[in-house]
């Protein structure tokens, strides 16, 4: 919180690099498709590619700095931040680097294409790094503003149309809930900050007259159902399906896992600034993670459409990774149980990799401006084109949770937590999920793998070096991750001395 | 003004937010649905400034009062520039659908579903 | 407590075992296609055949060493523990990836490796005509290597990888002529019923890996490692009985249910007969002599759990023995001479539960050496003659094959005796001591299992001994004795269409579920097969396969006539006149298999003249069996054999327990709940437990799947709806 309100707060600059960095590259894609309209796109990955890499270099800039606030308590430089950042980052890079043949492929003009991509980033950027929840929504917006566009970037298309305007119009409306929840919350605490909600509860003694709790509770409501819309989780997940679908696959990849990491990531934020209220909303977000598990494992089971599987997939996936969220927040309040976020950060990555890699594999077919996403469509793929499908098949291996991927060491950490915090029962549900997803998994493997190309095989585009990049690195990923899973806890955890204090409040506030 | 309660403020904003989110769900034309989620973005709004006037948080001590009143006319200027970016995206979309379909009824948009 | 092994040691050749079929897995997936391009067809294949078996026999040769060696030890000093790296390495758990070289372990490492080369050699004979030929031996190595992982595995995850890894590999050899739809169905039914099973024992092992990560306090060393074996062993019998007799009978129970689907016990079995689809020695390795006897492993592996819940051992002992007598029942009614084997295994796998069951661990495993021995050769004999009679496998179309096909009677006519339980044969060493540790063992478990009567279970072993030996007489008069040749008297073959017709005809079953080909490609299959296809007639003239062939029918021939003499070192017999000699198998495998807590020196303990008697009764129940049978069939083919009716009609439809699982669950509830769900048709697949759960989950993906309805309106209305119950709920929280 700053000094006075006439001293502007102190620039750090160092701490903005990233977002800068990401933007900029954006903006200068932008310029070089002006200046050389409608010719290859190559110009325009390399640059990409290398902001992001810049960007990524800028973050490691910040690694070893303490952990504090800057901006008057706008923007939080931290571990966590930086590594969700660099998430992030790294599904923009991901993206880049396999949209190219799909694009050209499925007629997408591309001018737009790469500096949405690269904003969008830069929203989930935002949000991941401040505890605001003024900025917060204003990154949320950056975040989402581009994506409709993205979703709507095959203009021609019906479903790509549909897309946009479904993900458009329930987008906005999940905004209006959390603005509204947070000027509850503001209207309760008298700031946007998230401490500002704990704060308020630790007074609840010496208030007990005036205490703004419907208020502040309203707004937390409010600002879950934003969340949860962002998040995909049931019964606000109705979008996805229809949205992954319709909108152009690179985009659903970038849409899966980008949106995904910022609003889980975001999500952490937000309910350590109300950790001290976990006994009121933790049991709406048990409810909502066991009908987010079981109704997206089960309505992938009855569906026909590769994308619409994974779609479901990815909501499914929500309710894994709100069991860690929540067993994370539970144990804050155990004086006996350590969790840090580490397990949440992992299964973000593991499962960013696979959805990621997965739907560059799913992009192969499209081709001369047509794309089938039907499982019949993808028979065959094993043959035309072998590395991508051997790599589809680690994916699919580590989305079902198969030993020896990073799907299943997630799985296994989320498992372990959610025990940790007493809540078994809610493990076996994830377990028993797990099974039930093998069968739709497997569906998409034997599409691709065992079964032949009917009497018209549908034609794939020929596997360019990008795609191949991207299927290969998210491959290594999530076998490196599983291999390798304590270094990788070690290097995203937060320094000893630096430890991110959950809690953290300013000293004179601090109550008896 | 001072005769006015908070209150009636909050009120007005808390109908407005309930007459916008009803109207997403009743209505079928998209711009008119997209009014509706102005209207409730404009009931945030409200409560911002309504607050941002009258309230006394109970965390003054902690908080500077300034920065409260400050925070909540921040917040109106953001929210008015996330909606006017939210209103040229999603004239745009709806301008697209219209050019290839003639017609903008939501009921008639289903082909992704299952 | 495990011995740490330094990096010198012999125990760590065990890697080497190991990493064989790995290499030979990935040359022939890498290679397999270009040698027999480069090479040409013939001489290609043999190379590719080589290296297919040579992984295998040199993995056998190197575990004989290491079994060596251990058997040089002391009992106590008989388990090594290596690593290689930490898998996974959290603050509060480590799983490492670690083997264990014990003698449980070795046993089954020897079974899988050494009866493993000798059908993958037979196989290089069997599947010398397929097209595949590569992807074949590329899924049997890897199939070795899942089945090595699996039992040599230290820890429960390890265990779990092998254990999918053989279902895996099961499923795709069960599938592995995919062109005949019911291969693939077969095949689906597999690994669906498995499935079940699965379920089963993940949630047994997630329910131990809560019960150990919530006592790591009261393990002590090795705390981190506690979901490895030793760990495990070593604290069970503090940590589980802290949690209460749910939990204490739950954990085995559940591990019991996942043993159930991969051993093929009812209600579980009733994958095991369909998968006979595959190609003879997918059956003989995977479905007789191997993987099905990984329940039985699993069991004795983890005997500890089970030996804390008495109950569980009784739920184990009586579904092994129903399982064996039911099993045992149904063969007679079957007259495709696979079929016969699959259910026989079923039967003797019962027979091992059933010893487990009781307690005597290290006997059950002693039934699965010698099962393996005389399965795998019956199977591979069958292999034999099914390869002389065009593919046809309806035995009633035999008869006096004898006389064309030397080498595969006088090895079956070992099989068979074998496994009706004939002294000196390998059989009769298993079997008799399983019946009379059951005996035995009655007094103290009738104090354990309240009203239960445990004589019960020696009564329905001794039955099932009977009529073992029966229907195997009958498999082997009707292939290779009688008057006739049978296949003489059938009418010539027209080079027929409706082959393929049949095959096309069927539905094209669940496509439902994306598992299937679509029609074309069915259609082009069945032309593709009709080509190749002869047809058994009157001029059928049987050849006796070739040495690829012979050489392990020979080898496991002699292995079913003499090992059980060896590895009992004669002591059933040498007891009986008094000498204490020691069983060589039960010593070997004490530290590893013997009873950790019941009183295994008291409860088996029986007079000799017991003894005697129980032997005596045991071969009776053989003799009686075998001659009834032989007095029945030497004539040649009975009447009532050419359409079967009354109680062995009955007994052929699995007691309709099939049909009526597909009765209860598809037909009626598709009646009960016609109109709505027309879908139920769509995609039927047979049997109850597929049918049950794909249908209760695919019901809900349905219902659930109708909420998308494509309308933004709806979307939101349901937005709403999630924004007001939340809302609901935070207000009544602060008005309460």
């Amino acid at each position: 919180m700053s000094d006075t309100n006439l001293t502007p707060a102190p620039i750090d600059w160092m701490a903005l690099l990233p977002i800068i960095g990401v933007t900029a590259t954006g903006v200068i894609a932008m310029i070089i498709e002006m200046i050389r309209p409608r010719q290859t796109n190559n110009a325009i990955v390399w640059c990409c590619l290398i902001g992001l890499g810049v960007s990524a270099y800028f973050v490691l800039a910040n690694w070893s700095r303490p952990a504090e606030e800057t901006f008057g308590g706008l923007f939080m430089n931290d571990r966590f931040g930086q590594v969700t950042q660099l998430l992030l980052i790294g599904v923009a890079f991901i993206t880049v680097l396999f949209s190219e043949g799909y694009l050209r492929e499925k007629r997408v003009p591309f001018g737009e294409y790469y500096p949405l991509v690269l904003w969008s980033t830069v929203g989930g950027m935002i949000m991941v790094a401040t505890r605001d929840l003024l900025i917060l929504f204003l990154g949320l917006e950056v975040l989402s503003i581009a994506l409709y566009v993205l979703a709507g970037l095959k203009s021609g298309e019906k479903r790509s149309q549909e897309a946009a305007l479904k993900y458009f119009l329930l987008g906005a409306f999940a905004s209006g809930f959390m603005l509204y929840g947070i000027a509850l919350i503001y209207g309760a605490t008298g700031t946007t900050h998230v401490t500002g909600i704990g704060e308020l509860y630790a007074l609840r003694e010496t208030l007990v007259d005036r205490y703004p709790f419907n208020v502040l509770y309203a707004g937390i409501g409010m600002v879950t159902v934003g969340f949860a819309f962002k998040a995909a989780l049931v019964p606000f997940h109705m979008w996805t399906p229809d949205v992954y679908h319709g909108a152009p696959t690179s985009v659903t990849g970038f849409m899966a896992a980008g949106s995904k990491i910022a609003a889980f990531a975001a999500l952490i934020r937000f309910l350590d600034g109300a950790m001290d209220l976990s006994s009121v909303w933790l049991p709406v977000l048990t409810v909502l993670a066991v009908l987010t598990m079981f109704l997206g494992n089960l309505v992938a089971l009855v569906q026909r459409d590769a994308k619409r599987i994974l779609a479901y997939s990815s909501i499914a996936h929500a309710g894994y990774l709100l069991v860690a969220v929540i067993a994370y927040s539970k144990a804050q309040g155990m004086f006996d149980v350590e969790i840090g976020y580490g397990t949440v950060i992992y299964y973000l990555l593991a499962y960013g990799a696979m959805t990621l890699g997965s739907f560059a594999v799913l992009s192969l077919t499209a081709r001369g401006g047509r794309e089938g996403t039907l499982l019949e469509d993808f028979h065959g793929l094993w043959r035309r084109a072998p590395f991508p499908a051997a790599m589809m098949l680690i994916f699919m291996a580590s989305l079902a949770g198969v030993p020896l991927t990073g799907g299943f060491v997630g799985k296994l950490l989320i498992f372990k937590d959610a025990i940790a915090v007493d809540m078994l029962w809610l493990a076996l549900v994830l377990a028993v999920n797990s099974v039930i997803s093998v069968f739709y998994y497997l569906r998409i493997v034997l599409a691709i793998v065992v079964r032949e190309p009917d009497l018209h095989p549908t034609r794939f585009a020929a596997v360019n070096p990008g795609l191949f990049a991207a299927c290969g690195i998210c491959g290594f990923l999530l076998i490196w991750i599983a291999v390798a899973v304590d270094p990788f806890m070690k290097w995203i955890s937060p320094p000893e001395q630096h430890a991110i204090e959950l809690r953290e409040s300013p000293p004179e506030s601090s109550v008896e | 003004m001072e005769g006015i309660p908070l209150a009636a403020y909050l009120s007005l904003g808390a109908v407005m937010f309930a007459i916008g989110a009803l109207g997403v769900v009743i209505r079928r034309n998209p711009i008119v649905i997209f009014m509706c989620i102005e209207l409730m973005l404009n009931a945030a709004n409200l409560t911002f400034l309504a607050f941002a006037r009258y309230h006394e948080t109970p965390l003054s001590r902690i908080i500077d009062p300034n920065d409260t009143y400050m925070t909540g006319q921040m917040a109106v200027i953001f929210v008015m520039a996330v909606a006017a970016a939210e209103v040229a995206i999603g004239l745009g979309i709806i301008m697209a659908i219209f050019r290839s379909r003639e017609e903008i009824d939501v009921d008639k948009l289903n082909l992704l579903r299952g | 407590m495990a011995i740490p092994v330094d990096s010198q040691h012999w125990a760590n050749l065990i890697w080497a075992v190991l990493l064989l079929p790995l290499a030979g897995f990935l040359f022939q997936a890498a290679f397999g296609k270009k040698i027999t391009d480069l090479l040409g067809e013939s001489a290609g294949r043999a190379v590719l055949g080589f290296m297919a078996v040579l992984p295998i026999a040199a993995g056998f040769l190197l575990s004989v060493i290491i079994a060596r060696n251990l058997g040089g030890l002391e009992p106590e000093a008989r388990l090594f523990i290596t690593t290689w790296f930490n898998w996974i390495d959290l603050q509060s758990l480590q799983v490492p990836f670690e083997l264990r070289v014990d003698t449980l372990s070795m046993t089954m490492c020897l079974i899988v490796t050494g009866v493993g080369a000798l059908i993958h050699l037979y196989a290089t004979g069997y599947m010398a005509e397929d097209r595949d030929y590569p992807r074949f031996f590329t899924y049997m190595n890897l199939f070795i290597l899942f089945m090595l992982l699996l039992v040599l595995g230290n820890n429960l995850p390890l265990m779990f990888i092998g254990w999918e890894g053989v279902g895996l590999c099961s499923y795709l050899l069960i599938g592995f002529w995919y062109q005949k739809i019911e291969n693939a169905k077969a095949a689906n039914k597999a690994f669906i019923v498995n499935r079940i099973g699965d379920w089963g024992f993940m949630i047994g092992m997630f329910l131990l890996f809560a019960v150990f990560a919530a006592s790591q306090g009261v393990i002590g060393e090795g705390e981190l490692r506690y979901l490895s074996f030793d760990v495990m062993f070593a604290h069970a019998q503090e940590v589980i009985p802290q949690f209460g007799p749910v939990v204490i009978t739950a954990i085995p129970l559940l591990l019991f249910v996942g043993a159930m689907g991969k051993s093929a016990q009812f209600p579980l079995y009733l994958w095991l007969p369909d998968a006979m689809a595959g190609p003879t020695p997918v059956s003989a390795l995977i479905h007789a002599a191997t993987m099905v006897t990984a329940g039985v492993y699993m069991v004795t592996r983890c005997h500890i759990f089970f030996e804390l819940a008495p109950v569980a051992m009784l739920v184990v002992a009586c579904v092994g023995a129903f399982t064996a007598i039911f099993a045992a029942s149904v063969a007679f009614g079957q007259t495709d001479i696979k079929r016969v084997l699959a259910y026989s295994t079923v039967s003797q796998l019962g027979y091992m539960f059933l010893a487990c069951g009781v307690g005597a661990f290290s006997t059950g495993m002693f039934h699965v050496t010698t099962h393996a021995f005389f399965k795998a050769l019956l199977f591979l004999g069958s292999g034999s003659v099914i390869m002389a009679m065009s593919h046809d496998q309806d035995m009633r179309k035999y008869g006096k094959l004898s006389k064309y096909l030397p080498v595969t009677y006088f090895t079956m006519l070992v099989g068979w005796l074998a496994i009706a339980g004939i002294p000196p044969l390998a059989g009769f060493f298993s079997k008799d001591e399983i019946l009379s540790k059951v005996f035995s063992s009655g007094s103290h478990w009738a104090g354990q299992w309240g009203g239960f009567n445990p004589a019960v279970l020696y009564v329905v072993g001794l039955v099932t001994a009977v009529m073992t030996a029966a229907y195997m007489t009958r498999m082997f008069y009707l292939t290779f004795h009688g008057p006739e040749e049978r296949w003489r008297n059938l009418p010539v073959p027209a080079h027929h269409h409706a082959h393929a017709v049949a095959v096309t005809g069927e539905a094209h079953g669940p496509d439902e579920h994306g598992f299937f080909l679509a029609d074309e490609e069915v259609a082009r299959r069945a032309a593709e097969e009709e080509e190749t296809h002869h047809e058994l007639g009157p001029g059928h003239q049987p050849r006796e396969p070739g040495f690829t062939i012979r050489f392990p029918l020979l080898a496991l021939a002699a292995c079913s006539l003499l090992g059980g003499m060896i590895l009992a070192g004669l002591n059933p017999l040498a007891e009986m006149f008094g000498a204490e000699t020691p069983h060589f198998f039960e010593v070997w495998n004490e530290p590893s298999a013997g009873a950790a807590l019941l009183p295994a020196e008291t409860m088996f303990r029986t007079e000799h003249s017991t003894e005697w008697i129980l032997v005596g009764v045991s071969v009776l129940a053989a003799v009686i069996g075998i001659a009834y049978m032989r007095f029945r069939y030497a004539k040649g083919l009975p009447e009532d054999e050419r359409r079967l009716r009354g109680w062995r009609r009955a007994a052929g439809m699995q007691w309709y327990f099939d049909a009526a699982m597909y009765r209860l669950f598809v037909e009626w509830g598709g009646r009960f709940s016609n109109g709505v769900k027309r879908w139920f048709d769509e995609g039927v697949i047979d049997g109850l437990l597929v049918h049950g759960s794909a249908w209760t989950v695919g019901a809900f993906g349905k219902v659930f799947r109708k909420t998308e309805t494509g309308y933004v309106r709806t979307y939101a209305m349901t937005m709403l709806l999630g924004s007001v119950l939340i809302l609901g709920y935070f207000i009544w929280v602060v008005s309460r």
